[in-house]
């Protein structure tokens, strides 16, 4: 509850610190106090200290799954302000507003790891959704970012319909008309044909809301056109947090029926992780590449929900540190980049180093290769699938799609070093920013050296409470 | 003594004690029908010569007084030029909506006047959600003015139309706060629980400061949902021809016409309702002696007296205030009634809860 | 067949025959005229069932929101008296198909439940329809209150309303 008391609370400050001063500098050092304040907050919910006791009926369930996918959110949304919170000045004029919006996007993000009723669910989605689609089109002046924020303002509110429908759908199966989620479990709610429809047409818009194929098509146009900084922050910390939301609804819904609908969520995990790999493969843009290589990386998290067991979800907690960090530290790069084709990042190790060095750690972590966290979140997903013993096809096929991904992400390093060109930065980077850089790639290494000492802690916490 | 409740009660027992109960349901439908048709063209009738009597008094001369005793017949004679003259149908219009869209905006006023309480125990239908209905529902009567200045495939009519759209939904937020004030002070929307609330005073004078304040703020957002000067810009001669209904003669431009004076009528029923008491007489606070002198004058005239003096005042604005430019009127509204109206309901929700109305 | 039956069948029939002339008819504004028939019909089916304050918002939202809001953007778009062009035939096939299985999905489930009828019994935990009951419970703290998605609900809006102001917001002149 921490959490969205003081995100919602710290969105209206962000709102009126626009009003007291114009100051960007000011304003972004409110936003970051507030941003310690959440992680604090939160990680104050874990160990069981809460600001104000706050009755919620049930509606809210904070377990440490939820709490967790919180502090993710919230520690990588820290380091993501750091990074780039100077960037966001250059799209608009209304740098407080931005501020704003990002907290009450976290408000939905603390709402939808801890949900516990479906009403609950599709409010969290909603104040997620809403702001992203303002922030998409906050380059008012550029018609891409333009059409990619109407793109997506369509394309989400035809899958908030869906979801609309099916928690309609499966309000009516439980025949006494309730929202809770335990209530779906067998023992009270029959499998009947509504049922599978209401719980069809989640899976449908939630794979939509986290870009997974084939709902994946309005991600490249959307993440493309939008103005970068922000597209970071829709790629990493919304997806990932969505998807503890989609791990949370199946795994407290529906998890025991789960044979019913494992298959859906296989071929949908398929065929993303087959899209996003080779469509990546063809783009001149790194920020499309990225783009398509989000989509890949979700089909590595739809892992986790197909086995839905203690590995994944470990593994998911894991996987979303490993992969928000790598993926905001990449932007961070690219957002100072003049050019963001592949050509301009030609010869970037010569002019700058280091960013090429954290640069290229990155990009082995989304890879997959061993001695990063990337590799030990892959593993993980991996593994929780074998366990269930079932699906070894899938296995198989996520590993060549990851062997795939190598491809466009060594194109990346390639071009750093070993192609002649003038790969520059917009501005020269200030030693802050490049510290940032290597701190996060320390975490990402850690993440990948000693994932044991992390994951211990997490599997104590996971089963002990 | 006679009074409408007591006509009404008795119609209603001798219908049902002749007929079976679905027949005289419709039958009673059916008097309520042509009961709410006459009241229409009376309004109609009365209000136009009001509207012009009051003009010629503001500019101190005459108005019409050749037809019949003193010009009292003078609508009826322009109801009949109305009704012989020929209804055009522009080239290229959409024929069917630009046909249809009168008789959506007289349909909406008609169903405006289902809670509407007359006098004492006459009302169509004391509906539970009373004033969140009338809100609702007047709420549609933009879409017949969209409706005929887009059918019309006239420039002038789109634009009027648009002008009227966006000047009525904006005035809606304010007309629905000032409603929702008086809500509080009441905590019921039934119109008849209104009236009785306003037993010892009306709320006007019972709810202090904020009620004067919901009450002006009314006024001004109902001049501006019903069109009229100094909000007239949906049919500002001088920029526009005539607004939304430029295309439109005979008949058809006479629904129209009526339809607004129906309006004006409905809209100060509503705030004599809320603020003024409706039919109840001014009673003051525990003076029985007065309340029973106040009695003796029957509810109806009470509710016609007060409605009617509002219609005056609102008469009375459009000979006194210059007309706005619609930017100004969009940023009276959104930037001035809006937030005070906001905060008015605050205030008045802070006096409710405290119990200091009287 | 009595004269609450009689009006049930008039009403679906009208938001039917509406809602299908607005699918069918090939100019943008008549659809929105028919779509707001078709509505204002569905306001009329929760008169008859008795829920006056569903009604009532069903009329405010759809009515007076959306309609309006839909025939204001067919207003600002160029073009609108035109006809539209007639759909791919590949396209109505699959819409045709779409709605078919629609049919029988909603037929499938009326005859799964066909026996669950209300019990008189029920109806005395039938809920309170009055809007001060509705207000209390969306308002209230208890057990099966409302307060929070309420609270959640406002936060929701006012992102929506910061957003919007954001997107409308004129910026400084000489600024970049």
């Amino acid at each position: 509850m921490n959490a969205i008391l003081l995100s919602a609370v710290w969105g209206i400050v962000m709102m009126f610190s626009g009003i007291f001063t114009t100051s960007k500098t000011a304003i972004r050092n409110v936003a970051v106090v507030g941003l310690v304040l959440l992680v604090l907050g939160n990680y104050a919910d874990m160990i069981g200290y809460h600001l104000m006791t706050v009755n919620v009926h049930k509606m809210l369930y904070f377990d440490t799954f939820g709490l967790l996918g919180n502090l993710i959110a919230f520690g990588s949304t820290l380091l993501y302000v750091l990074l780039s919170g100077r960037d966001m000045e250059k799209v608009g004029h209304h740098l407080a507003e931005y501020f704003a919006l990002i907290f009450f996007v976290l408000c939905g993000v603390a709402i939808v790891t801890t949900f516990n009723t479906l009403l609950m669910l599709f409010l969290g989605i909603e104040i997620i959704s809403i702001p992203l689609y303002i922030l998409t089109g906050a380059d008012k002046r550029n018609l891409k970012s333009n059409e990619a924020s109407l793109k997506y303002f369509l394309m989400g509110a035809f899958s908030t319909g869906l979801m609309l429908l099916g928690i309609a759908f499966l309000y009516g199966a439980t025949q006494t008309g309730t929202f809770f989620i335990d209530d779906l479990w067998s023992g009270k709610t029959a499998v009947t044909p509504l049922f599978m429809a209401g719980l069809l047409l989640l899976l449908v818009s939630m794979a939509f809301k986290v870009s997974a194929a084939p709902f994946h098509f309005w991600t490249p146009d959307v993440y493309d056109g939008a103005p970068t900084v922000f597209t970071s922050f829709m790629a990493t910390i919304v997806k990932v947090s969505i998807f503890v939301g989609f791990i949370r609804l199946f795994d407290e819904a529906f998890g025991d029926s789960q044979e019913k609908w494992q298959v859906f969520v296989a071929i949908i995990a398929a065929a993303t992780l087959f899209i996003g790999n080779v469509t990546a493969v063809f783009q001149q843009s790194v920020k499309r590449m990225l783009a398509y290589s989000s989509i890949a990386q979700a089909g590595f998290m739809l892992l986790a929900l197909l086995a839905l067991n203690g590995v994944a979800k470990e593994g998911i907690i894991l996987y979303a540190a490993a992969y928000s960090i790598a993926t905001i530290g990449i932007f961070a790069v690219l957002i100072r980049m003049k050019d963001y084709t592949f050509e301009g990042f030609n010869g970037l190790a010569r002019q700058q180093p280091v960013l090429a060095a954290t640069c290229t750690i990155f990009l082995l972590s989304l890879a997959g290769i061993p001695l990063t966290g990337g590799f030990f979140a892959k593993y993980y997903m991996l593994s929780s699938v074998v366990a269930t013993g079932h699906y070894l096809w899938l296995v198989i096929f996520a590993v060549l799609c990851a062997a795939v991904s190598v491809y466009y992400y060594f194109r990346v390093i390639q071009a750093m070093y070993f192609k002649d060109g003038d790969g520059a930065t917009e501005a020269e980077p200030g030693l802050g920013f490049k510290g940032l850089l290597v701190v996060l790639a320390v975490i990402v290494v850690v993440l990948g050296v000693w994932p044991q000492s992390l994951l211990g802690q997490l599997s104590r916490l996971i089963y002990t409470w | 003594m006679l009074s409408i409740e007591n006509i009404t009660h008795s119609i209603d027992v001798w219908l049902y004690g002749t007929f079976n109960p679905t027949a005289a349901l419709l039958l009673e439908s059916l008097i309520v029908g042509l009961c709410a048709i006459t009241l229409f063209a009376v309004l109609g009738l009365v209000l136009v010569l009001m509207e012009r009597k009051v003009s010629a008094y503001m500019q101190i001369r005459l108005g019409p007084n050749r037809v019949g005793p003193g010009g009292a017949l003078q609508t009826v004679a322009d109801t009949l030029k109305l009704a012989m003259k020929e209804g055009l149908t522009p080239d290229g219009a959409d024929k069917f909506l630009f046909n249809l869209a009168p008789f959506m905006v007289i349909v909406v006023a008609m169903l405006i006047l289902v809670p509407v309480a007359f006098a004492k125990g006459t009302q169509i239908w004391d509906i539970n959600i009373g004033v969140l209905y009338i809100s609702a529902v007047s709420s549609l009567s933009v879409i017949g003015i969209l409706m005929a200045g887009w059918a019309s495939n006239n420039k002038y009519s789109l634009l009027g139309a648009m002008r009227s759209g966006a000047q009525i939904v904006s005035y809606e937020l304010s007309a629905g706060l000032s409603i929702i004030s008086i809500v509080t002070l009441t905590g019921s929307l039934r119109i008849s629980d209104i009236i009785d609330s306003q037993q010892d005073g009306w709320w006007l004078f019972k709810g202090h400061i904020p009620a004067m304040i919901s009450f002006v703020i009314f006024i001004i957002a109902v001049t501006a949902e019903t069109n009229r000067a100094p909000f007239d810009l949906a049919e500002a001669e001088s920029e526009l021809t005539a607004g939304f209904h430029t295309e439109y003669s005979g008949m058809k431009f006479a629904l129209f016409f009526l339809a607004e004076y129906v309006n004006i009528f409905i809209v100060c029923a509503i705030a004599a309702t809320l603020f003024l008491g409706g039919w109840m007489p001014l009673h003051i606070g525990h003076w029985t002696a007065f309340n029973h002198a106040m009695d003796y004058i029957p509810s109806s005239l009470w509710f016609i007296g007060k409605t009617f003096f509002l219609i005056f005042v609102i008469m009375w604005f459009r000979w006194t205030f210059p007309r706005l430019r619609i930017d100004q009127l969009l940023s009276l509204e959104w930037k001035y009634l809006l937030p005070l109206s906001l905060f008015n309901l605050l205030l008045m929700t802070l006096i409710s809860i405290k119990g200091w109305h009287f | 067949m009595n004269a609450s039956a009689v009006v049930f069948y008039i009403l679906s029939a009208f938001i039917l025959a509406t809602g299908l002339l607005a699918v069918t008819s090939r100019k943008i504004f008549r659809t929105a005229i028919w779509l707001l028939f078709s509505l204002t019909g569905v306001a009329g089916l929760y008169f008859w069932l008795g829920m006056q304050f569903i009604a009532a918002v069903q009329v405010v939202v759809y009515v007076g929101g959306i309609v309006v809001l839909i025939i204001f953007s067919i207003f600002l778009t160029q073009q609108s008296g035109k006809d539209l062009p007639s759909p791919l035939r590949r396209r109505t096939v699959f819409s045709a198909l779409a709605a078919c299985i629609g049919f029988a999905l909603t037929c499938l489930l009326l005859s799964r439940y066909s026996s669950f009828r209300v019990k008189e019994s029920d109806y005395d935990f039938a809920p309170d329809m009055s809007i001060s009951a509705i207000g209390n419970q969306l308002l209230s703290t208890s057990e099966h209150g409302y307060v929070l998605p309420f609270e959640v609900i406002s936060i929701l809006l006012l992102a929506a309303m910061i957003g919007c102001i954001v997107i409308a917001m004129k910026s400084k002149p000489g600024d970049k």
